[in-house]
């Protein structure tokens, strides 16, 4: 110390100091002349000025309303006043008759095999499930392609159900309904064939809302794999500053 | 922010008037602008709506505002086109430091005042954010340790640095200074 304050410090000294810092030896305090400089560097406070409050204020209420827009859940109930009115929920439901009709058939045949056919029936109504499913993912209109992703949903862990919804992730034209399809995989990240699907999905994805919603699901898989492809995405695309701050922000917190 | 996290949006605004203060003051220093850091500021509270998800409770709040404020901050510097580096250049802040009583004793203090900031804004931006945290009211070593990443012992190691760069800046722009 008393080397130090006479100024002539040599090089392992400083080294030594700094050990002693580190350690707890010496606290910063002890060193008279540091700690007054320190003491007089003077931080100019600031208040925030209204409009920032009000900015600030505006931006959480912005994001309230956000918050409280229809999401599947509601898509799932109104897919159930949609039960007798959309068109393909009247095939839905005429092929259901038939098939009970057929159910009620068999139970009256003289057989043994009641279980059996209980259960064949049920794969058979999940199965004419992921057809319709499907067949409503090509539909022109986008409100039809919604509802289709929530009957994914509600099906899940069917692989070609998975494979549909990637498909929409990947290649619909319209945000919203590739962003339900983002939703409704999300149950099924945990499978690895789902996050390989997902992670990939991120070079076609050229929509901001999908790109910041993906590094957002990313961020809660805490996925490594997303990194580097997300950061290839960042490089080749043409991709807003905003986005871009966005999506980086979500990988920094993949740790 | 646990309970924002889950969807109580209005606790943010709490949060807001808690940490306003510290966090213009933190990019009024860095970045000098007074509008630019009302800006920073919205944006940092930007992202800590849209990254809500991210903040998983296992530190404080305030270390990961903090990391989300620095973010902002680097990005501000990027933008500006300068992430700065210690500079050697003193011979040109001697027209900078405009002395209008040179001779009064009473100037003394304010002399070493403006030699002080000067040798701050001459300092490495790593170097100047950490000195300005620290004097960051209510920001403790162990809250930078955490946003750092380092221990505590190195801390206070890199601000024992920092202020001897700071002292040599002043030393240098102060020979300038007296030819």
């Amino acid at each position: 110390m008393k080397k130090y304050k006479s100024g002539d410090i040599g090089k392992e000294d400083q080294e030594l100091l700094e050990k002693y810092i580190n350690d707890g030896v010496i606290e910063l305090e002890d060193i008279e002349d540091l700690h007054e400089l320190h003491q007089s560097i003077e931080l100019e406070e600031r208040e925030a000025s209204p409009e920032l409050r009000s900015g600030v204020y505006q931006l959480i209420s912005n994001e309230k309303q956000k918050m409280s827009q229809p999401r599947l859940l509601d898509a799932l109930t109104s897919w159930m006043d949609n039960l007798f009115t959309s068109n393909s929920y009247r095939l839905a439901y005429s092929i259901t008759i038939l098939l009970v009709g057929g159910f009620v058939g068999w139970l009256i045949a003289p057989t043994g095999k009641y279980n059996e056919e209980l259960s064949s029936l049920n794969g058979e109504l999940r199965e004419m499930k992921a057809i319709i499913m499907i067949s409503m993912l090509e539909n022109s209109s986008a409100s039809e392609r919604l509802k289709g992703v929530t009957i994914g949903y509600e099906l899940g862990a069917d692989a070609k159900v998975i494979e549909a919804l990637i498909n929409t992730l990947n290649y619909d034209d319209n945000v919203n309904v590739r962003l339900a399809a983002l939703e409704a995989l999300e149950p099924y990240a945990s499978n690895s064939e789902v996050r390989m699907g997902l992670v990939t999905s991120i070079k076609y994805q050229d929509s901001p809302m999908v790109q910041l919603s993906l590094a957002e699901l990313m961020v809660r898989l805490q996925d490594k794999n997303a990194v580097k492809e997300f950061q290839e995405l960042i490089n080749t695309k043409d991709i807003e500053p905003e986005v871009k701050a966005g999506i980086e922000e979500n990988l920094n917190l993949i740790i | 922010m646990l309970k924002v996290k889950n969807g109580d949006l209005d606790k943010l605004g709490l949060l807001f008037e808690r940490y306003h203060r510290i966090l213009l003051t933190f990019f009024y220093k860095m970045h000098h602008r007074g509008g630019l850091s009302e800006d920073l500021v919205q944006n940092v509270f930007m992202r800590i709506l849209k990254y809500r998800h991210g903040f998983r409770g296992d530190g404080t709040f305030k270390v990961w505002m903090f990391h989300i404020a620095r973010n902002v901050s680097h990005d501000q510097f990027k933008k500006d086109g300068r992430i700065k580096y210690a500079t050697n250049d003193t011979e040109n802040w001697e027209e900078k430091i405009s002395m209008d009583d040179s001779d009064s004793d009473s100037d003394e203090k304010e002399i070493k005042d403006k030699l002080l900031y000067q040798a701050l804004e001459m300092m490495d931006t790593d170097k100047k954010e950490l000195l300005v945290m620290s004097k960051l009211k209510g920001v403790k070593y162990k809250e930078i340790s955490e946003l750092l990443g380092i221990t505590e012992g190195n801390v206070k190691t890199r601000v024992f640095r920092a202020l001897c760069d700071l002292k040599l800046k002043m030393n240098e722009l102060n020979v300038n200074y007296k030819f």
